[in-house]
């Protein structure tokens, strides 16, 4: 891939389609809980009904540029409702499954240089056996 | 402050045998609905058949281990039904309570079952007898005779559920005479095409308050239930303590204030054997709430409740012979019905194990401006939902 003022050492890839994480060494981590809480009206008694946690998340803000940068958005976009493994900049892998792939609010065509700079919003539930 | 903290435990039986990664159950049970019914919501189930066994036990704690302890039985019947989602992928195992077979049956012989002569006298039944009788026709409990004039209780066994069958213990069926309707026992014949269940019904109309249903351990019950309930409560709920919602509602719209009562007919009049005669009585209350003329004269304007039913042998209990008496019905009915009728649904986090035929106590003076009163347990509902929403539904009956 071109190098770009955005592109920061993050790169990384799920199936083998690389992608660069733009400028967030730290990905956006969420775990939703299904915690009920239930007011008792009529006084200060509340009933907190613990249902176990969902799927450890993470959510990328990705950055694609450069010639190739439009051919690997539709490769993810292909591998979106898939389980793969995501390969961290490190080298760590995790299996995870690609629950949603959203174009961010900024894309370029550098004309010029026959390329498409853009972002995306990926998020990734990761998936765990034991 | 006070903060509860639950944490759900479940466990669906089928024959026994846990079924893994249930998503969701509710259930419901009833002296009204008599027959219970459940749902349990799952991914997927290997080899499910109709009539397996399915138990669910619901229990709730501070932590996993308290809420396991506390778990108990709060649906057992069968399985009867699948309804499938195509996505997301679910199923939903429908579940009806045991009595659910006396519905599904149905008397086969032309000539009829005469019921009465079940020992072979044809001298008749007491009324929870004649509810054993039914079970061992559509297979709720083995073929064997028992002493059935007092209550009736029989251990679970096999594919058979326990039953406690409690009952008025008066010897019902003897009294007709051999020229009714279809044979010696008109009234307690059971009829080409009919079910059990609809005998157990009719049957239960008469019996001064005794109800037949599933209760929530996959026993059949059989309980006197009465307009009025009293004794010591099994469960209390206070307003702002444990009552998430509910609402009141006080009316005496339903309200009779006279019950005529018509029993099985003898074919003598007293006045003109011509003429068929039924066994009779009329009971009368006063009702605070009803007109009854500028002159107050008692009875101006009855609102009325009748029936008629060939089950009851007597009009009063020095008439000769035996059974239920049309006398004992009317008051029993008058009793239940000149009331203004107070009833409750009421939600709760709570995971008691309630059942319909439970004595609660409400106490929330500010809020249903109810002082410790008491209710029956009409019917209750049970929903432990995938993300660990917990509620029971109930709904209590008493009077004001």
């Amino acid at each position: 891939m071109a190098t770009s003022e955005y592109l920061t050492a993050n790169v990384y890839s799920f199936q083998g389609v690389i992608f660069n994480v733009l400028n967030d060494p730290f990905p956006g981590r969420s775990r939703p809980a299904n915690v009920n809480v239930v007011h008792i009206p009529g006084g200060n008694v509340n009933y907190f009904q613990l249902g176990g946690k969902g799927p450890k998340q993470l959510v990328y803000q990705v950055y694609l540029d450069a010639e190739l940068g439009f051919t690997y958005y539709v490769q993810l976009e292909d591998l979106l409702g898939t389980q793969g493994t995501l390969v961290a900049p490190d080298g760590a892998s995790l299996t995870a499954i690609l629950m949603s792939f959203e174009r961010g609010d900024w894309l370029r065509d550098r004309v010029d240089q026959g390329s498409r700079e853009m972002t995306a919003r990926a998020t990734f539930s990761i998936v765990e056996t034991s | 402050m006070t903060d509860i903290v639950q944490v759900p435990y479940l466990q669906v039986l089928r024959n026994g045998t846990p079924i893994p990664d249930v998503y969701s159950v509710s259930t419901s049970h009833g002296y009204s609905q008599a027959i219970a019914e459940a749902h349990v919501r799952v991914p997927h189930i290997d080899a499910i058949v109709p009539w397996d066994v399915i138990e669910i036990r619901v229990g709730l704690g501070a932590d996993a281990d308290e809420a396991e302890a506390n778990a108990a039985t709060r649906f057992k019947g069968l399985y009867v039904q699948t309804t499938r989602d195509l996505y997301p992928t679910a199923l939903d195992l429908v579940c009806k309570g045991y009595l659910v077979k006396g519905q599904i049956y149905r008397l086969s012989s032309h000539a009829g079952l005469d019921l009465t002569g079940s020992a072979g006298d044809h001298h008749g039944e007491t009324d929870q007898g004649y509810i054993y009788v039914l079970f061992k026709l559509c297979g709720l409990t083995p073929d064997v005779a028992i002493d059935t004039s007092g209550d009736i209780v029989v251990a679970a066994s096999g594919d058979y559920p326990a039953l406690d069958l409690k009952g008025t213990g008066i010897l019902m069926g003897g009294n007709q005479p051999t020229d009714q309707g279809y044979g010696a026992h008109g009234a307690f014949l059971m009829r080409y095409g009919e079910t059990s269940f609809d005998w157990i019904q009719r049957i239960d109309a008469i019996s001064l308050g005794y109800r037949t249903f599933d209760s929530i351990d996959g026993k059949i019950a059989r309980y006197l239930i009465s307009a009025i309930p009293s004794g010591a409560p099994d469960f209390e709920f206070i307003e702002g303590v444990d009552i998430e919602r509910a609402t009141l509602s006080d009316t005496f719209l339903d309200a009779k204030d006279y019950v005529a009562v018509a029993g099985y007919a003898d074919g003598v009049s007293e006045s003109d054997s011509a003429h068929v005669h039924h066994q009779h009585y009329e009971a009368r209350g006063f009702n605070p709430y009803f007109y009854y003329g500028e002159s107050g004269t008692f009875g101006v304007v009855p609102v009325a409740l009748s029936i008629t039913s060939p089950m009851l042998e007597r009009s009063v209990a020095s008439d000769p012979g035996q059974g239920i008496t049309c006398q004992q019905v009317a008051e029993w009915l008058l009793a239940e019905n000149n009331v203004r009728r107070l009833s409750v649904p009421l939600i709760t986090p709570r995971g008691d194990a309630i059942k319909p035929g439970d004595t609660i106590r409400i106490h929330s003076p500010y809020m249903l401006g109810l002082t410790s009163h008491l209710f029956w347990v009409q019917d209750v509902a049970l929903q432990l939902d995938e993300t660990g929403r917990f509620q029971q539904t109930l709904t209590g009956i008493g009077v004001a």
